[in-house]
């Protein structure tokens, strides 16, 4: 069995494919020394609706939920998988099995010692719950301790993605005490306990939700990086407190009454650039704007890609995103169907991509053989962003014969469309998100949203799936994203940036696409 | 007084019983659903099924509905889908800071607003006059979010005098709580202090009008008598309806402020459900208000006989 170190981990981990030149940049850093005391008030969009990290996808519950829950791996500077609560990983020379350590003398909030039965039953529940944990777990064949401090997993083929599914941010693959998992049977984690800097302590929905220092907290050795490394626990107590209005999230950040604000609208850049009492910080990379379309569906969409083929050849994406993000500062036009931070970034099948042909559209239109059937288009005004792209899109479509019956609803309701019945709707805008590894975006995943089920897609995203070197997987998911543009997944517009706001006193804050506040202090 | 009591008391048994059924098929009728709303949009289909099967909302709306009513009768208004606790235990924990905004709100317009209208009605047509009535027009003109706003940019961010947001419990020092809601209070004060100014500057000058006015100053009265005694306590009549319908209209209209100065109130509560679709406290949360509404007019029914003899219960 090949055995590898840290180090070498880390160097395979950046060169096998989950890593890229990470875009968030140390603004925050400055050159003071680092002080312990104070509590932090972090402001969240909403209330998340749990803090269970396996139970649902939105990224509210990680921002509050990781900084008292850990995963066994995470991703480091450059999207590389690095350990965090594992004590790095061997592979089996035919690629099938993986034997993880476990860190020593790691404790739970409840003073228990972490070990491998921790982990077995945390990583089985993910793997029975989680979406992502589902997907992988396809794949596996057993999840087992193998000593008090080791577990091994055993996969059915080898897989290039295995250890990148565990250290995903998104519906984090989080460690949990046993009886904490036991407890919680089918339904949701009843007890926040974990092995994070810090820990739970009480959480008022609508008022906040408090954790603090966990004294006893087993930080990693090595230097801090990314998500992982070092984490110190700075500050006495962190409250996050769910904001939802933007204009009071903006104002509270200003006042001083709190110290950190996320998802802050574009066009409110300039002015608090130019004020200077706060710092707008820009997270780059965030997401990128696609019209999803309706694979599974019964209207043209869905049966007709040359349809599908006239849309994309008709879009002008420098329009769309304008309108939806406002400030050139906030978007970029670019093909990849992975950001160009990451090593998976190519431009193949990027002639297909902003076309801004009219005379194309209109010659694939009059071949598809449509005859002007309403092309249900749902968007949202709860995100003005999809809501104003959708706006200039129909104009586009429209222009070239498209009939675009805009449909708009509350996010709520555009999401119970498109998970219950296919036959309701042809075409919606939203986000993807930051993910990896190709083969966990939801633009190429059968089961999420548009349902792209094409055999040949699932041939290429299969074989993707087990070939474990980097160079062999790199090529073929060129030929995913090839394929991609000429069946026309979705439409993609172009990636988007947020904004995040910090108060004048916090030090040692990492723009990174998802907040965390160890190793965060306060100025005096 | 004791039979009109009764009367309206049963009253509210119908009326609870319209809300309620009106509330419930509001509900379940609009498209969406807490399952999708709490998932996030990445969820998978399988995802939201399992979920709406582990919440009860897989049953037929009917037999939704026939539980509810017969767990509100019993006094149970159910749990919180999103909470995870009991409606009533929900509302109560919001409720502090929604009736200290309320009753804080209505005494600085109660301060403000009557002492304008009278001091106008007192002098027509003079500059204070004019100033009360313009600064009546603006009150009732001026959104109340816009105007909580700027005051947040005035008060909080250049001045430093008060936060920009959120709520100090009454648990944490009463001073505390007075200065979280300060600029809340104020806010929801300004369009309510200029109705109450536009009312009473509009009866006090017709009660000045009166003949027993006359009689009052022919006798010698001193002015200031003949105002507060003889001229305001007839002028207050349709003030007081207003000051009640404004407390209960309040009851269930403070959400913009609490919304924007992120007040975790009961009214903040209701918003938050009706994104996330937890049906419980939507119904609970209405059914609780209207008894509210109900009660407060009944009061300010009440009163009318108090400060009016002329009123009478038959």
């Amino acid at each position: 069995m090949r055995k590898v170190n840290r180090r070498e981990f880390i160097k395979y981990s950046a060169i096998a494919g989950t890593c890229a030149a990470f875009s968030g940049f140390p603004t925050a850093l400055r050159a003071e020394t680092p002080k312990f005391g104070g509590t932090l008030r972090v402001a969240l969009p909403d209330n998340p609706p749990t803090l269970d990290t396996h139970w649902v996808t939105t990224y509210l519950v990680i921002d509050a939920a990781w900084h008292y829950v850990e995963p066994l791996f995470t991703l480091g500077e450059k999207f590389e998988v690095i350990p965090m609560l594992a004590d790095g990983h061997q592979v089996s020379p035919d690629g099938k099995v993986y034997t993880i350590p476990l860190r020593r003398g790691v404790l739970f909030h409840n003073g228990k010692e972490m070990t491998s039965e921790d982990v077995v039953a945390s990583i089985v529940r993910w793997g029975n719950h989680a979406q992502t944990g589902k997907q992988i777990f396809k794949l596996i064949e057993s999840f087992e301790a193998k000593d008090k401090y080791t577990v091994e997993a055993r996969l059915k083929s080898p897989s290039g993605a295995f250890l990148s599914f565990l250290a995903l941010p998104r519906q984090m693959a989080g460690i949990y005490p046993k009886e904490v998992v036991d407890a919680a049977g089918k339904g949701e984690i009843k007890e926040y306990i974990g092995t994070g800097p810090f820990r739970f302590v009480e959480w008022k929905p609508d008022q906040h939700i408090k954790m603090v220092r966990f004294d006893k907290y087993s930080a990693c050795s090595d230097p801090a990086r990314g998500y992982g490394g070092k984490k110190v626990p700075y500050v006495d107590e962190i409250r996050f407190i769910p904001v939802p209005d933007v204009a009071t999230r903006i104002a509270s950040v200003e006042s001083g009454d709190l110290d950190l604000g996320d998802w802050i609208p574009p066009d409110a850049y300039d002015r608090l650039k130019r004020e200077g009492r706060i710092e707008p910080l820009i997270v780059k990379p965030k997401e990128y704007l696609k019209a999803v379309l309706n694979h599974a569906g019964d209207g043209p969409v869905s049966t007709n890609r040359k349809v599908r083929q006239a849309m994309q050849a008709a879009i002008n994406c420098e329009p769309v995103m304008l309108a939806a993000f406002g400030n050139k500062n906030f978007y970029r036009l670019d093909p990849g169907l992975m950001f160009e931070e990451q090593v998976w970034w190519t431009d193949v099948g990027g002639e297909n991509y902003n076309q801004n042909n009219p005379e194309k559209a209109r010659r694939l239109l009059k071949e598809s053989g449509y005859n002007g059937e309403p092309i249900r288009w749902m968007c949202s005004q709860s995100f003005m962003w999809m809501y104003n792209s959708a706006l200039v899109s129909k104009q586009q479509l429209e222009k070239i014969g498209f009939n675009i019956d805009l449909q708009v609803y509350d996010w709520a309701t555009v999401v119970q469309r498109y998970t219950t019945d296919p036959k309701l709707w042809d075409v919606f805008m939203t986000g993807e998100g930051f993910n990896p590894d190709p083969t966990q975006l939801e633009v190429v995943s059968c089961y999420a949203e548009g349902k792209w089920c094409d055999p040949k897609k699932n041939e290429l995203l299969e074989k993707l799936s087990l070939e474990a070197d980097f160079e062999k997987r790199f090529a073929i998911w060129k030929d995913l994203q090839r394929w991609h543009y000429e069946d026309v997944g979705v439409i993609k517009m172009g990636d988007f940036f947020s904004m995040r706001i910090m108060g004048k006193r916090v030090r040692g804050f990492r723009n990174l696409v998802q907040p965390f506040e160890w190793n965060v202090w306060l100025a005096s | 007084m004791i039979g009109f009591l009764l009367r309206r008391i049963l009253s509210v048994i119908p009326t609870m019983f319209i809300v309620f059924t009106v509330v419930f098929l509001l509900l379940h009728l609009i498209p969406g659903d807490p399952a999708s709303s709490m998932l996030g949009a990445g969820a998978s289909a399988e995802q939201i099924v399992e979920l709406r099967t582990h919440l009860g909302l897989d049953k037929p709306i009917y037999v939704q509905y026939v539980k509810y009513l017969i767990r509100a009768i019993h006094g149970d208004l159910g749990d919180s889908i999103f909470l995870k606790r009991p409606v009533v235990q929900a509302f109560m924990e919001r409720v502090e800071p929604t009736i200290l905004l309320i009753v804080l709100g209505l005494v600085l317009a109660v301060l403000i607003g009557i002492p304008a209208g009278i001091l106008s009605a007192v002098h027509p047509d003079s500059i204070l006059d004019k100033s009360a009535m313009l600064f009546a027009l603006l009150g009732v003109s001026i959104p109340t979010f816009w105007l909580g706003l700027n005051m947040i940019q005035a008060f909080s961010i250049h001045l430093d005098w008060f936060p920009a947001s959120g709520y100090v419990p009454l648990s944490e020092g009463f001073l505390k709580t007075l200065q979280s809601l300060a600029l809340p209070a104020l806010s929801l004060a300004f369009n309510q202090a200029a109705l109450f100014a536009r009312i009473c500057r509009s009866s006090m000058l017709e009660v000045m009008q009166q003949d027993y006015i006359r009689t009052a100053r022919a006798k010698g009265v001193l002015e200031k008598w003949v105002i507060l005694k003889h001229a305001l306590r007839n002028a207050l009549l349709p003030t007081v309806t207003a000051v009640g319908t404004a407390f209960a209209t309040l009851i269930g209209g403070t959400a913009v402020v609490e919304y924007v100065f992120n007040i975790p109130g009961a009214e903040r509560l209701i918003i938050s459900s009706i994104l996330r679709r937890d049906y419980a406290v939507i119904q609970g949360s209405v059914l609780i208000i209207s008894m509210a509404y109900v009660f407060i007019n009944l009061v300010v029914d009440t009163i009318y006989g108090i400060i009016d003899p002329r009123v009478t219960y038959e």
